[in-house]
This record gives structure tokens, C-alpha cells and sequence, in this order.
């Protein structure tokens, strides 16, 4: 049975390797020049932000992370879409348009265990890959991560391509994928419906994390300093007067115009600061702190997961009904 | 191997007791979205025969064979196969090989895949009839399945299923959309794959012809109704055509069951089930045999007129 998955699938499964192959050449390649870079220019430990030695390593680094970055940024869209519509809607469809179901179902096989080769081989295979997929971007982001430059995991940029969520976005595309392909049985629907579905939970979940908790609150308690610590997921930011009532930025503005002046050059930002801070304003920020990483991994693994494999049991019922 | 399935095939008589029916439905019911495919059909066949299901387009043939395959379910009522009740099990499963009318096969395996398919998927694969039977039709093994003709494909659907070494062979209409040489070739192929296992076969066509020279056994199938079934020979026996004066018609008709009739001014040609033996009656009426053909196109065109087996073998 497992011959026969790996006969019918060869292709994807050959296809998505030699991408990820290459995908993981070019992180090696990305990564190991990065280190080197930083091992001779990173400025020594502790050195000020904004200051010219940072800010020259800073831009750099940033300049370095770039363009792969960019690319990788494609991924959580495309990745899941490309599995589902792929490996998940032929599944099924292709054997009911082809016939070749009444084949396959008259060989001396239940359809229970040829229906669980196929899901559990292939299931396995993209998840292996979702997590190889993570497991080459970690490092690659571990490369970059020497202060002062600051790479963080929980990151939006980031979060999609590292720990488990590439991994429950690829198994829940690909049984998304084999629903469609058994509901639908046709090859062609099933896989833009995959495909539609991919996207509308991609832009629907794209700024969700933020949201998988109660935000922690922040208010500043000294001048010029940022209420939020420096690796954490930022939420929302706004000012508060000693009343708490709270304000955005340009009422804040427009209401120091007069007692503080304008908040114009770099060498003014800092008297403007203290200003505002004597007239009582405060910033406060809301922000998820690092550690909630695996939470948030888990979370949005769970709203992916779960329904995907509701509508994948159903139809793998729907499948082993006897019915043509 | 061989020589008890050529023991099984000396000791296949009907009559004997004991040994199940290759084929038995009872009281068979398929009803789709509020249509009904087959209804109330009760069928009996017994081991070792050649099967021609018969019936116009619609009569329920393709959804009596998927339901003897397991690939469907029915509404109510049963099949057992050599006693045992369809089902998804792996043993039931072995027992029956099944060849759908489209004869699909995955077009991107080559002809070794395809061997190879069959091989991994059936315990009782006889890898060696396979090549053999492969190598007696000159189909190359390292062929695209996709690349043959449509002949050659359906000797390799056939190929698969009987490697399948099943007890019992299911075809829907297996000479659909083959040329006449086709059909030559796929049939007599067949009937040596039979000769040599003596596996029961169930084949449906809507072309009588096509299956009268293979067939020993029949069944009429008409508007989800089992109409006829029975051996070939018998039921030939049993039916006469009777040809004579008009104005002598009904009074033959109220003395025996006539299935066809057709008069044209003073000439009357009654197709009458006399049973077995001839009949002796005025020699104003010629007599004589009917072929398989027309004895289908007599039943079929009264529906109400059945032939079926004894109750005693209905009634398990």
C-alpha cells in the first residue's frame, strides 16, 4: 500500500523536496556568510542604540536578512495553498474522475486501509516537511540574531515560518485539500476551492495572533523610555494623562503645541519628551511578551487543526460509505 | 492449485446440495434519490457458470453488479457470494475481481506498475498468468498504460482482474466501446482465463449477441426486476416458436404461456414457453426452436411474463 501511495504522489512529494532542498542551500548559504559577517563587525556588547556603531551593523544585518526575507514572507500564503491544491484535491478527486476508485476499491484491500495509507503516508510526508521548513528557517534566523540587531520569533514577519505553525498550516491545507477532492470529486473544484479557502484563512488569521491572548499593558515610567521590551509582540500603543483618560499621538501633539513647542529635530526630541512628561502624559504600550511564543504556536494550530480535521472526518466517512 | 480448481469445475452441478450458490440475492433493493435502480430482486446462481446479464439500457444491471462488487450498498436486502455476505472485508473482497464498464486503470503506471499494483493490493496474485497472459497478447510491460490501445486495455483490465485468482469475475459490460476484432480477442481470451480457473463469471451487455456463444446461464433484468434466470439450454428448451393460422392463436394462448406474438393477417407467430420436451398439438402449427435473441426480445417486451427458479431455491 505504501508502494502504491508513493506511485501516485511520487511527483509531489519529489517536487516539494527538491524545493525545500534548495530553499535550505540558499539558508545555509545566507546563514553562514551572516555569522561570519557578524563575528567580525558586531559592535562589542552593550553598545547604545541610535549611536553610529550600532546603527551601521543595525542597517547591515537588515540589509543581509532582506531578500531571503522577503521571499519567505510568500510562504505562509503559498506553501499551504500549493499543498492543498496539490497534494490534498487530487487525493480523492483525481480517483473519482479518473473511475479508478472502482479499481482500487475492487483489489482485495479494504477501502478503510487504502484510505488510511494514503492520508496517514502523505499526511506524515507534509507535516515532515512544514516541520523541515521550520527547522531551516530557526537557524537561519538564529544567524542574524546577534545583538544589537534583533530577531523576534513571535514576530508576525517570523511567526509563520518557525516552531509548529508551518507544520498545522501544511497538514491542514493538505486535508482541507482531501475534503474538498472527496466532497467535490472533481479535481478542478476541489482544488480552487482549496485554494480560495487557503487564502481566506491566510488573510483572515493574518493579523489574528495578537489576539490568541489578553494583551500585558506598559505604561512609561521614565522619560524618552519605550514602555515595551525590546523582543515582544507589539499590540497597540497610545498616551494617557494623569486621569487615565486616553489620547493618540496627535492629540497628544496638538495639545503640548502650545507649552512644549513642536516635537521638530532630533536634538529638540528629547526636551519635547521631558516636556510632555511633566505635563503628565505617559505612553503606554500593550504588547504580548516572548515568552508566549509556543502559546500562540499552539493556538493557532488548534484553530487550524481542528476544523480541518472535523471536514476531513467527514469526509473520510462520506469516502468509506459504500456508495459510487 | 490447478488441480483442485479443475476438481472444483468436474463436480459443478446445480443440483448438488451443499455448495452455496456462487451468486445469491435476496429480495435485492437499490433506490437512489427517490428512483428505483433494482427492486425486490431475488437471483440464484450457482457455481462454475458463465453468466449473461441482460437487459435494456436502465434495467439496474450496473447497479446489480456494483452491489455484487461492494462498491455500493443496498437499500434493503442481501448478497452472499459462495455463502458469505458482501461486505469490506479482505476475504470477502479477494473472493470477487470486478471490471468496470469505463475499464479504468491509472494511465500514468506503466504496464509493470500496473502488475505491480495488482500484486501489492491481492494475496492471491498469480504473477506468472499475468506475464504470461501479457506476453500472449504482445502487450509490452514498459508500455504507459496510458499509451495503449483501447483493446489492449481492456485485456489489461481483464489481465488484473483474473490474476486476482478470484472465485467469482464481475464484468460490466466488458465489450463496450471495443471494435469487433477487440471483442473477439477480449472474449476468447476470457473464455480460456475461465477454462483454466473455472472461476463463475457475471458479465452484463445490452447486445444479446455478443455474449450467446459464451454464456451457459441467463438473466433478464427489465425495469429493476429479475425476469428471467436460468440455464441457457433449459430455458432454450422450454420455449418454442410456434407458427400457424391467426384465428387458432388464442386458443393456443389460453392452453400454454405465450411470451411473443405477432400475427400478420392470417398468419400468427406465437414465441410460447412449452416446456420441456415437444409439444404435441395440431399440425396446422409449424414448430421450432428460438434463439437466444429472440426469446430476450420476446421478455423483454412483456415485462409481466418472468422465468425463475424453483421457490425451493429462492426461499434461503
Amino acid at each position: 500500500m505504501l508502494w502504491l501511495t508513493w506511485r501516485q504522489h511520487r511527483m509531489q512529494v519529489l517536487l516539494t523536496t527538491a524545493l525545500l532542498a534548495v530553499l535550505g542551500v540558499a539558508l545555509l548559504i545566507s546563514a553562514l556568510g551572516t555569522a561570519e559577517f557578524a563575528a567580525r563587525n558586531a559592535p562589542v556588547a552593550g553598545c547604545m542604540p541610535y549611536t553610529p556603531p550600532c546603527s551601521t551593523f543595525t542597517i547591515a544585518m537588515n540589509e543581509r536578512i532582506r531578500p531571503l526575507g522577503e521571499l519567505l514572507g510568500w510562504l505562509p500564503l503559498l506553501a499551504p495553498a500549493m499543498i492543498g491544491a496539490f497534494w490534498g484535491a487530487p487525493l480523492l478527486a483525481r480517483e473519482f474522475e479518473h473511475g479508478t476508485h472502482r479499481l482500487a476499491w475492487t483489489q482485495s484491500v479494504t477501502r478503510r486501509r487504502w484510505l488510511a495509507a494514503k492520508i496517514v503516508g502523505l499526511g506524515a510526508a507534509v507535516a515532515l516537511g512544514g516541520l523541515a521548513l521550520s527547522g531551516m528557517v530557526g537557524p537561519w534566523l538564529a544567524a542574524f540574531d546577534v545583538p544589537p540587531f534583533d530577531v523576534d520569533r513571535i514576530d508576525l514577519r517570523w511567526f509563520r515560518l518557525v516552531g509548529i505553525v508551518p507544520a498545522a498550516w501544511w497538514l491542514s491545507a493538505f486535508v482541507l485539500g482531501m475534503a474538498m477532492g472527496a466532497l467535490l470529486r472533481r479535481t478542478l473544484p476541489a482544488m480552487a476551492a482549496t485554494l480560495a479557502v487557503c487564502a481566506l484563512a491566510f488573510f483572515g488569521l493574518l493579523h489574528a495572533p495578537p489576539s490568541y491572548a489578553a494583551p500585558q499593558r506598559a505604561v512609561q515610567t521614565k522619560v524618552m523610555e519605550d514602555p515595551a521590551p525590546e523582543d515582544s509582540l507589539f499590540v497597540n500603543a497610545y498616551w494617557i494623562d494623569r486621569n487615565g483618560t486616553t489620547f493618540t499621538h496627535e492629540q497628544v501633539t496638538l495639545a503640548l503645541t502650545g507649552p512644549c513647542g513642536t516635537d521638530g529635530t532630533e536634538e529638540t526630541a528629547k526636551t519635547y519628551a521631558t516636556c510632555s512628561f511633566s505635563h503628565g502624559y505617559r505612553q503606554v504600550a500593550e504588547f504580548h511578551p516572548a515568552d508566549r511564543f509556543w502559546q500562540f504556536q499552539w493556538t493557532e494550530a488548534a484553530i487550524l487543526l481542528v476544523p480541518a480535521l472535523a471536514l476531513g472526518g467527514v469526509a473520510v466517512r462520506r469516502t468509506l460509505r459504500p456508495r459510487i | 492449485m490447478k488441480a483442485a480448481r479443475a476438481q472444483e469445475m468436474s463436480g459443478r452441478d446445480p443440483g448438488e446440495p451443499h455448495s452455496p450458490a456462487a451468486l445469491e440475492a435476496v429480495r435485492l433493493t437499490k433506490r437512489y434519490r427517490g428512483t428505483w435502480a433494482l427492486r425486490d430482486c431475488t437471483l440464484s446462481v450457482p457455481a462454475g457458470r458463465v453468466v449473461a446479464l441482460v437487459g435494456p439500457n436502465g434495467a439496474g444491471k450496473s447497479t446489480l453488479l456494483h452491489l455484487v462488487a461492494g462498491l455500493i450498498a443496498p437499500t434493503r436486502g442481501g448478497i452472499r457470494i459462495f455463502g458469505e455476505p458482501v461486505g469490506q472485508r479482505a476475504a470477502a473482497l479477494a473472493r470477487v475481481a470486478f471490471l468496470a464498464q469505463d475499464k479504468p486503470l491509472y494511465g500514468g503506471f506503466t504496464v509493470a506498475e500496473t502488475l505491480r499494483f495488482g500484486r501489492h493490493l491481492n494475496p492471491g496474485w498469480d504473477d506468472a498468468l499475468a506475464r504470461q497472459r501479457l506476453a500472449e497478447l504482445d502487450i509490452p510491460l514498459n508500455r504507459k498504460v496510458g499509451k495503449l490501445s483501447g483493446g489492449q486495455r481492456a485485456q489489461l483490465a481483464l489481465t488484473l482482474a483474473v490474476a486476482k485468482r478470484p472465485d467469482l469475475l464481475v464484468m460490466d459490460e466488458p465489450l463496450a466501446n471495443l471494435d469487433p476484432v477487440a471483442r473477439h480477442d477480449v472474449m476468447r481470451s476470457l473464455m480460456a482465463a475461465v477454462a483454466e480457473t473455472g472461476m463463475t463469471v457475471v458479465m452484463s451487455s445490452h447486445v444479446v449477441s455478443d455474449l450467446t456463444d459464451a454464456c451457459d446461464w441467463l438473466v433478464v433484468l427489465n425495469g429493476g426486476h429479475v425476469q428471467i434466470s436460468g440455464e441457457v439450454d433449459e430455458l432454450l428448451a422450454a420455449h418454442r416458436m410456434l407458427t400457424g393460422p391467426a384465428e387458432l392463436a388464442d386458443g393456443i394462448a389460453a392452453r400454454i404461456p405465450v411470451i411473443g406474438d405477432s400475427r400478420s393477417g392470417r398468419q400468427a407467430v406465437l414465441l410460447a414457453r412449452t416446456g420441456p420436451g415437444t409439444p404435441s398439438h395440431d399440425p396446422r402449427w409449424r414448430v421450432s426452436g428460438v434463439s437466444l435473441e429472440e426469446l430476450v426480445l420476446a421478455y423483454l417486451r412483456h415485462p409481466d411474463a418472468t422465468v425463475l427458479p424453483r421457490p425451493a431455491l429462492t426461499a434461503t
